[in-house]
């Protein structure tokens, strides 16, 4: 079946465009970027690189921009949906959602209303057992925003590996979040992937940061040989 | 052992990590061992008395109700059966009923017509909803409905429950507690 990814350029929807390659045929990333911060549809730092993502997987990308008006936004995704339909010929959206009911179910209405499937491969997933198959398997993502408590600027830029994610399981259980940052806590880049044929190479960045919010936002980055 | 039945289309393998894995989390634990069966496959037919749980399935995956016969085993296998959102409709469809189209996706409210051994004390509860059928139940008692469906029922005189409803999602004592009940069951027909 050829399908779409819904993009972000995090560790969660690009884990499944990887495990949605496995069986389907990945036709077409596609991104919404959100000019709101606040949205709680799309709200990721370094959505802008999400072309040079779709680059390092060779793998086209549909964008659309939307004002992040809740519940308009959605006619934003809809929109980027039926770009998708019509040009990639998509019969399925594949999104990392995994516990956001929000999310999910939007996005499950509008699928519905299109015709078209909607996988979730990570929903209600064991997430200790999802971090560390991602770790495992070579994908490299940095932590790039986090939003709320413990969290703080040491955090930012810090690639996932086996001892962060010991550390954020200790973290989830004394402070009730979700261990995979899908709560809203943290958010990711990834700068390489099984399926990247080229990494990401980070050549500037900045932080801004107060008050367990920050961002580890990239303002030049290219692509390098694996 | 605990029988998980996928019902999820055969061709399409990414079902599988949405709508069985977060069943089979659920009853690992609590500490029982399970088995995952496909409902084509042939061992199903070898089943008796175990617990199953037939788990659901995507809004746009119907090829479990193009093949209803495949399912006559439920009604030889003696066994306690959950059966959760396109299973639901698999146990009213074999047991007579029928199905309308209904279409919910979300959370909804959801509220407790009748008290039951494995609702208990609940009341009112918010369930997450992905179906697009909605049950016509035959020789079922009715526990629980949302404002356009039938939510939750109990055979008259067979051990099975179904729900519509997603379990999984925000509501794992509908596993756990049909576990618990499962397991009863089979100590007093032992006795």
């Amino acid at each position: 079946m050829k399908v779409g990814v819904l993009f972000s350029g995090g560790k969660d929807s690009t884990y499944v465009c990887w495990k949605a390659m496995q069986t389907e045929e990945v036709t077409c990333l596609i991104t919404v970027r959100s000019l709101n911060e606040e949205s709680y549809m799309f709200h990721t730092p370094n959505i802008h690189l999400a072309g040079l993502q779709a680059e390092a997987a060779e793998i086209p990308l549909i964008e659309v921009i939307t004002e992040g008006i809740e519940e308009k936004e959605l006619e934003d995704l809809f929109r980027a949906l039926k770009e998708a339909q019509n040009k990639f010929g998509i019969e399925g959206v594949v999104t990392g959602a995994i516990l956001s009911v929000y999310q999910a179910a939007r996005v499950q209405k509008i699928c519905h209303d299109l015709d078209l499937w909607c996988f979730n491969p990570l929903w209600h997933c064991d997430q200790r057992r999802y971090l560390d198959d991602l770790v495992r398997t070579g994908f490299r993502a940095i932590i790039s925003g986090v939003f709320s408590e413990p969290f703080d600027d040491t955090w930012l830029g810090r690639e996932i590996n086996t001892r962060m994610i010991t550390e954020l399981e200790a973290i989830a259980e004394r402070y009730g979040i979700t261990l995979t940052g899908e709560g809203g806590e943290l958010e990711t880049f990834v700068t390489d992937a099984p399926f990247f044929t080229q990494r990401i190479q980070i050549m500037d960045s900045q932080i801004r940061y107060r008050n367990h919010n920050g961002r580890f936002l990239i303002s030049g980055a290219i692509l390098e040989n694996k | 052992m605990i029988y998980l039945i996928n019902l999820s289309d055969i061709r399409i393998p990414l079902l599988t990590s949405e709508f069985v894995d977060p069943i089979a989390s659920i009853v690992s634990r609590v500490g029982k061992p399970y088995t995952i069966l496909h409902y084509t496959s042939p061992a199903v037919n070898k089943i008796r008395g175990n617990p199953v749980i037939l788990c659901g399935t995507a809004l746009k995956d119907n090829a479990f109700l193009e093949a209803t016969d495949r399912f006559s085993w439920l009604m030889r296998c003696g066994s306690p059966i959950l059966g959760i959102c396109a299973g639901m409709q698999i146990l009213v469809l074999v047991s007579g009923g029928s199905t309308v189209p209904s279409l919910e996706v979300g959370m909804h409210t959801i509220h407790l017509e009748k008290a039951d051994e494995i609702s208990g004390d609940i009341r009112n509860f918010n369930a997450y909803e992905l179906h697009q059928f909605g049950p016509v139940p035959q020789d079922f008692v009715v526990i629980a409905r949302s404002e356009k469906t039938i939510q939750m029922i109990r055979h008259q005189s067979l051990p099975w429950y179904g729900v519509i409803f997603h379990p999984e999602v925000r509501n794992e004592w509908v596993v756990v507690n049909f576990l618990k009940w499962s397991e009863e069951i089979y100590s007093s027909s032992q006795r």
